[in-house]
């Protein structure tokens, strides 16, 4: 690269160092992670390599039901091959650690050569009575505690162990217990809690229990070569061990005839010392009894006598009581009759005084009745006199009715001639008006005329007066008119004239005078006439008011005589109806004097005869004093008698008090004497005892020591390896599972860091876009320029995978080995150098990294130099599919669509964010998932599938009858047992074979013990010619129902059966099949070596083992409790393993999300500075962009729980342990947390981010576009 | 109302490490409300300084600055904040779309967070965009883009037009277009409307120019005559 860009490129890292890191951090991580699971195994194998040679783990371990000598020994260490052998012996003991409480533990003789002690704390043993504790177990400051030897363990354990307490010098980790299993016991809880290592000479013991031997050569364990090569020895050393142990029994058999003869000799001597001695306590004894013996019955004969004396004055005391109470009812019934006859004189007297009341009443009752009789007659004598009164007053009133009607027709008569006279009156009026009338007519006329002629009158003057005038005015001044006339003869005829015309006028004026004085007169007549009508109609008007007033006075007299009548007739209808009231007195008067008289005759009746029965009672009562005098004399006799009575029991009493006194000094004699004798008795019996006791003891000591030559079998030996040794096992198997898982993982980190890559430089060589341009139009070559990019991305994964590599194969597999150490732990793990792990690893890191920066870089440096100085036209912005979706679109505000159309802008970081916070999701469902499909697996084993809870397996086959024998022995019923044959077999099938437990039931159906089902659906027992398997099983062999599979066993030949069907079963592989089919196939009856037991309510699981554990035959007990206590606490190690994962996860996610951000941040500075200078405030801008950040985070965590499914299936499968089946499950829980995990670490990114925008400066804005 | 506006002896210091850069001092004048003031100065003037002070982005070492009675300069950054969400309206050089956002939409962005907004659309109309409401920037030419950022900031009902060289990037007809627009806005509808520009031809259309120098106002004229904006050359 040219030096130029090389410094252009360091200042690049330099200035976008959080860019660099996410690059650098998702490689690591994902490198880191990818090593350190691939690590984790080499690892573990080489630590528990090199433990194992430097502790001189045995090869072979030898057993033999004999013991070893020194020889023995020997004689093994001189074999081809060997290197060393070396004895051991080894015990269980109790002893007591916590106070009072007793704990098992595991001793064993320390070896020198072989399975040597890798020291802890403290020293070695120095002292026989010193020993080594378990690290495991111990803590350092228990160095120096004693241990004592219990005195309830056996007596054999108490004799093996030398001393009664053992010091605690040092505490050490031994090759033999690899794990924290420290196996079972029979003794105690029936679990060992701890080993102790103790010097050899601790014990005191005749032969070694077991033999170690190591082998020259021996490849590495766990390898190939190793099993081949011990595998190739095994028969060699079993033939060895088998002649040795042959020698073994020899000698043992010679020692134990000796002893037998001694101990005969011993037993006959003392038999008869002990019989002699016998007999003569024996006498003694019996003289004693007999003495006693009659004194007892001389007590009882008292005591019966007593007994008798008692009874008879209970007997008198009952008779004296029944004569006592027989008085008090005599007396009580005298009292009675006493009562009774003074009760009949009461009721006598009560019915004298009723006798005379009743007469008085009578007396009485009859004078009431004669003077009311009397009274009712005068009332009614009275009523006729009041009735003939009132009918002589009616008659009177008739009477004057009819002179009153005469009267008034008198009246109407006279009325009817006023009214004619009347009517001529009016008649003659009339005329007079109309002559009236007639003379004012004329009146009217004459006047008329009066006035017009005086009108006339009036003119004719006028004129005149004008003429003369008009004459005067023609008369020349100075001159009268008589001169001018004079003058004139005109005038003078004129003026003759006028005195003419003067003239007449005055004689009209007379005339008129003469007609008014006659109109006058005519006048003064009318109205004189007028006067006179005037007065005539006052008179008329006067007879007609009389004539009214008469009419009135008679219509009076009419209504009077009316009123009168109607009076009349109501005196009438009173006088009848005291006739009918009189006529009823009468007929009740005449009634009640009937009755009054029937009345009084029966009353009269009823007093006689109550005389007559009060007569009778006094007699009675006479009667009842006399016998009430006789019963007050016999009473007074007997009251005497009972006197004497009393007095004779109260003599007997004073006796019987004086009894029992006497009575019991005799028993106290009596008492003191047999205590005397018992004792006697029982000193002479205890010591009978003790002899018979040592004698018994002794014969059973020659019995043991018969029986044990009886029972001195041919040793029984093992060859055992080291794959028989629990932890040597395990530890192998526990280590592969880690490997499988690393597989997967790894993968998601790497495509993660590809993505993160991609889009980080993607967006890089956006930015640098005119720097490429400049530097093409230079004349850069493509590659040069590339190789900036390269260099920068590159050089992160370098980095990141150096410094993933490193912590990822020292940390992780250091993690894991810690979890693992609270089962191993023996020794600090060893890092082993893997080149080609680390090869692969920054190959691939590279290669992700620098392959997307490559992708990405491609297309721009395809341009051309002018196009790329140009500023890149704004990527548009797109509608996005949501968009047409109007409805939805319309409902989000403008802040959510532009999240929405940026989520769907950039396809790469919407991958990457799907597949980093997918990833995130998904290892976290697989983390809690693994959880979710392990922890259950005891429960299920346990609870649903094994029902049974010991199993014990006999050292031989047993029938029906010796197995109820022993559940007898142990108090077992019958019903809570079930005998099976359990072996092993080999399943064979096409695609391969594998070892399991073949369990055949005696009864042929397993019910009770075992539930057989697939899912809800139970699975019924095989039939002939069937088998069923557990599900993993015949998943891991590849065979479904119907397929027919080859059960081999090793000694007894093979069976072809068709698999009936499959049944659920989480631990450890079985095959179940009939009895018949064992004898139709095998051609012998299975050998039933096991019980199936069920517990007992309330018992504790590993005391009730323990016991089943002591009968001879019994060759071992498994107590299913502890078989579940070691299944779940190997499950509980992945708890450990979920807690890396989530870790991891969350590392996945914060690096995803911090790159987005980071990148969206930067990519948008000007955008968030101009909406800050548009006013948003800090929470706005922060949740305008972050909200896409969300939206991505769900979409991705979404989708992450279908990964997650998916990756927990992959992972399921491939943790698969040999002896387990695992269902495949995630509880919902665990899918809700994943999810809001991721949620979490969403915020807390965008927390974090937070001050990132806050720093952003709003000048941004302003900047021009680069 | 007398001095809407009112820069009262600001100054402004810058730290940059150890260095001290006086970049205004002693910057005194006023504005009155309704009036189009051109403030015009060479690069590195103080232009940008004065801007960031008035538009509320910014605060000052010393001196007193007033919007109406409001004292700006003595807001807290929350304060600030409310002051530019609504009181101030912000015009960019380089428009500053939201490229994700339709014009309309990049409208309502602004309007949906102040008290009292215009309608968005109208607002575009009102500017002459009617037709081109739902195409994103990239689709849109500058002189539309800038007629946008203009209805952004007019369509918060701002008590002030800033305009930071509101024609720094268009071209001569497209930037007197907006120029006309910004004139009008200022004449029709009473706006406040404040330009910041180094192009001295523009004091020609304003009511008011303050010449910004070294830091500090050199001159504050009123100018009686303001010439439409057609009549400028530059």
């Amino acid at each position: 690269m040219v030096k130029t860009l090389l410094r252009s490129a360091l200042r690049e890292i330099r200035q976008s160092m959080g860019r660099y890191l996410a690059i650098l951090a998702i490689v690591g991580l994902g490198v880191g992670f990818f090593a350190g699971l691939r690590a984790c195994q080499p690892d573990m194998m080489a630590t528990g390599e090199k433990y194992l040679r430097e502790q001189k783990l045995y090869d072979f371990r030898l057993l033999s039901t004999l013991g070893f000598t020194e020889e023995n020994v020997a004689a093994f260490a001189a074999l081809e091959n060997v290197t060393a052998a070396q004895g051991a012996v080894f015990t269980d003991f109790l002893t007591e650690i916590q106070e009072g409480h007793e704990t098992v533990v595991k001793a064993h003789s320390i070896t020198s050569d072989i399975n040597t002690l890798k020291l802890s704390a403290g020293r070695m043993p120095e002292a026989p009575n010193e020993c080594l504790g378990d690290a495991k177990y111990f803590l350092p400051e228990d160095l120096g505690r004693v241990l004592p030897v219990q005195e309830s363990n056996s007596e054999d354990t108490r004799e093996l162990l030398r001393y009664e307490e053992y010091t605690v010098v040092g505490l050490a980790w031994s090759p033999c217990y690899l794990n924290y299993e420290r196996g079972t016991s029979s003794l105690g809880s029936g679990s060992v809690a701890a080993f102790v290592y103790i010097p050899e000479e601790g014990f005191d013991f005749e032969a070694y229990h077991e033999v170690f031997l190591t082998l020259e050569d021996a490849a590495a364990p766990y390898t190939e070569a190793y099993d081949q090569w011990i595998d190739g020895l095994e028969p060699e050393m079993e033939d060895f061990l088998e002649v040795q142990a042959e020698g073994r029994y020899d000698a043992l058999y010679d020692e134990a005839m000796e002893k037998i003869a001694d101990a005969e000799e011993e037993i006959a001597g003392g038999w008869d010392d002990y019989h002699r001695e016998k007999a003569d306590a024996e006498q003694e004894l019996s003289d004693a009894y007999q003495e006693l013996t009659d004194g007892e019955a001389d007590y009882q004969q008292g005591q019966k006598d007593y007994v008798q004396g008692q009874e008879d004055y209970e007997q008198g005391l009952r008779d004296y009581n029944d004569g006592r109470q027989k008085v008090a009812d005599a007396q009580k019934e005298l009292a009675d009759a006493e009562a009774e006859v003074s009760d009949g004189e009461r009721e006598l007297s009560d019915a004298r005084k009723e006798l005379d009341d009743g007469w008085a009443e009578y007396n009485q009752g009859k004078a009431d009745a004669e003077r009311e009789l009397a009274e009712a007659w005068q009332k009614l004598q009275d009523g006729e006199q009041e009735y003939a009164d009132g009918l002589a007053e009616y008659n009177d009133g008739l009477q004057k009715l009819e002179d009153a009607r005469e009267e008034i027709t008198k009246g109407e008569n006279g009325l009817r001639s006023g009214q004619q006279e009347l009517d001529a009156g009016q008649a003659q009026l009339n005329a007079a008006w109309a002559r009236l009338q007639s003379g004012q007519q004329e009146l009217s006329e004459s006047r008329a005329q009066l006035d017009k002629a005086e009108a006339e009158l009036s003119a004719g003057y006028a004129e005149y007066q004008e003429g003369y005038n008009r004459l005067a005015a023609a008369v020349p001044p100075g001159m009268t008119l008589e001169q001018a006339a004079a003058a004139d003869p005109g005038v003078a005829a004129a003026l003759a004239q006028l005195n003419a015309a003067r003239a007449l006028l005055d004689e009209n004026q007379a005339k008129l005078d003469a007609g008014r004085v006659q109109y006058e007169a005519g006048l003064r007549e009318y109205e004189s006439g007028y006067a006179e009508y005037q007065s005539g109609v006052a008179q008329l008007a006067q007879a007609e008011r009389q004539l009214q007033e008469g009419r009135a006075e008679l219509e009076r007299g009419r209504k009077e005589l009316s009123d009168g009548e109607k009076e009349l007739a109501e005196a009438k209808k009173k006088l009848d109806d005291a006739r009918k009231e009189l006529d009823d007195g009468w007929a009740e008067y005449n009634q009640g004097k009937a009755d009054a008289e029937r009345e009084l005759a029966e009353a009269r009746q009823k007093l006689q005869d109550g005389e007559a029965e009060y007569a009778d009672g006094a007699q009675e009562l006479e009667d009842g004093r006399q016998k009430l005098a006789d019963g007050q004399k016999e009473l007074d006799d007997a009251r005497r008698e009972l006197r004497d009575a009393q007095q004779k029991l109260d003599d007997a009493r004073d006796e019987l008090d004086r009894a029992p006194g006497e009575l019991s000094d005799a028993r106290r004699e009596l008492d003191d004497g047999w205590l005397e004798y018992e004792d006697g008795r029982a000193d002479a019996d205890r010591e009978f005892a003790d002899a018979e006791q040592e004698l018994a003891d002794a014969e059973q000591e020659l019995a043991d020591a018969r029986e044990d030559l009886k029972d001195l079998k041919r040793a029984t030996t093992y060859v055992l390896t080291r794959d028989e040794n629990t932890g040597y096992a395990c530890f192998e198997n526990d280590t592969s599972i880690v490997a499988a898982v690393s597989v997967v993982f790894p993968v998601f980190f790497f495509l993660v860091a590809a993505l993160v890559c991609m889009t980080t430089m993607k967006r890089m060589v956006d930015e640098q876009r005119t720097q490429i341009g400049v530097l093409k139009a230079l004349g850069y070559a493509n590659g040069q320029i590339m190789s900036k990019y390269l260099f920068y991305s590159g050089s992160a994964a370098l980095v990141g995978s150096a410094l993933g590599y490193v912590l990822g194969v020292v940390g992780l597999p250091w993690v894991i080995w810690e979890i693992y150490g609270m089962i191993y732990g023996f020794a600090p793990l060893e890092h082993g150098v893997l080149p080609d792990l680390a090869a692969v690893s920054f190959a691939s890191a590279l290669l992700c990294s620098m392959g997307a920066t490559w992708l990405s870089c491609r297309m721009e440096l395809k341009r051309q130099a002018s196009d790329l100085i140009r500023p890149k036209t704004p990527r548009a912005g797109r509608r996005v599919f949501l968009e047409y979706i109007t409805p939805l679109w319309k409902r989000l505000s403008f802040l959510h669509k532009v999240s929405v159309r940026n989520v769907l802008r950039y396809r790469s970081r919407l991958i990457m964010m799907v597949l980093g916070i997918g990833g995130c999701t998904a290892l976290l469902c697989t983390g809690f998932g693994v959880r979710d499909s392990i922890a259950h697996v005891a429960d299920d084993q346990f609870d649903e599938i094994t029902l049974y809870d010991y199993s014990v397996t006999f050292q031989d086959g047993q029938t029906r009858e010796t197995a109820e024998d022993y559940l007898a022995r142990y108090g077992w019923e019958k019903e809570n047992a079930l005998l099976v044959h359990s072996g092993s077999v080999d399943v064979l099938t096409e695609s391969g074979s594998k070892s399991v437990y073949l369990v055949v039931s005696s009864t042929g159906t397993l019910d009770g013990f075992l539930s057989l089902h697939s899912g809800e659906a139970p699975v019924s027992c095989p039939g002939e010619g069937q088998v069923v398997l557990n599900a993993g099983l015949a998943e891991s062999l590849d065979v479904a129902p119907g397929d027919s599979v080859e059960l081999r066993d090793g000694t007894l030949g093979s069976m072809q059966v068709t698999v009936s069907a499959v049944c659920d079963n989480y631990v450890f592989n079985y095959a179940y099949v009939s009895p018949e089919t064992f004898r139709g196939q095998l051609g012998q009856e299975p050998e039933y070596n096991t019980l199936y037991l069920l517990a007992h309510e309330g018992a504790d699981p590993y005391e009730e083992g323990a016991l089943l554990l002591e009968d001879e035959d019994v060759g071992a007990v498994t107590v299913n409790a502890s078989t579940r206590e070691r299944v779940d606490s190997m499950l509980s190690r992945l708890d450990y393993i979920v807690v890396v994962i989530v870790l991891c996860a969350a590392a996945l996610a914060f690096i995803v999300l911090y790159n987005l951000t980071n990148i969206n941040v930067t990519e948008r500075v000007r955008e968030i500075a101009t909406i800050k200078v548009l006013g948003f405030h800090q929470n706005e801008v922060a949740s305008y962009v972050f909200r896409e950040i969300n939206m991505l985070s769900v979409l991705g965590s979404i989708a992450g729980l279908g990964m997650g499914k998916a990756l927990h299936a992959f992972v399921m499968e491939q943790v698969r342990i040999d002896s387990m089946t695992f269902a495949c499950r995630i509880a919902p829980l665990s899918y809700v947390i994943s999810f809001l995990m991721t949620m979490a670490f969403t915020l807390v990114i965008s927390l974090g981010m937070r001050p990132r925008l806050r720093k952003i400066d709003m000048a941004e804005s302003l900047k021009s576009i680069e | 109302m007398r001095n809407f506006v009112r820069f009262d002896g600001v100054k402004k210091v810058y730290r940059m490490g150890e260095v001290e850069i006086e970049a205004l001092r002693d910057a005194t004048f006023c504005v009155e409300k309704g009036e189009l003031c051109v403030i015009v100065g060479p690069s590195g003037a103080g232009k940008t300084t004065l801007l960031n002070i008035l538009g509320g982005m910014d605060t000052l070492t010393e001196g007193q600055v007033f919007l109406g009675d409001e004292e700006i300069s003595a807001y807290n950054a929350r304060q600030l904040t409310a002051y530019r969400r609504h009181d101030i309206g912000f015009v960019f050089q380089f428009y500053n779309l939201v490229p994700n956002l339709t014009a309309l939409e990049n409208v309502e962005l602004a309007a949906q967070i102040c008290r009292d907004p215009l309608d968005a659309a109208q607002v575009l109309r009102s500017v002459g965009l009617e037709e081109r409401l739902s195409n994103f920037p990239a689709q849109l030419s500058g002189g539309e883009q800038q007629r946008v950022a203009i209805a952004r900031a007019l369509a918060k009902n701002p008590k002030l037009l800033l305009c930071d060289e509101p024609t720094g990037a268009l071209d001569y007809s497209t930037g007197k277009s907006i120029l006309k627009l910004l004139q009008l806005m200022s004449r029709k509808n009473g706006m406040t409307v404040i330009i910041i520009t180094h192009n001295s031809a523009l004091t020609a259309m304003a009511d008011r120019v303050i010449q910004v120098k070294n830091g500090t106002v050199l001159s504050e004229k009123i100018n009686d005559r303001p010439v439409p904006v057609e009549e400028i050359e530059w």
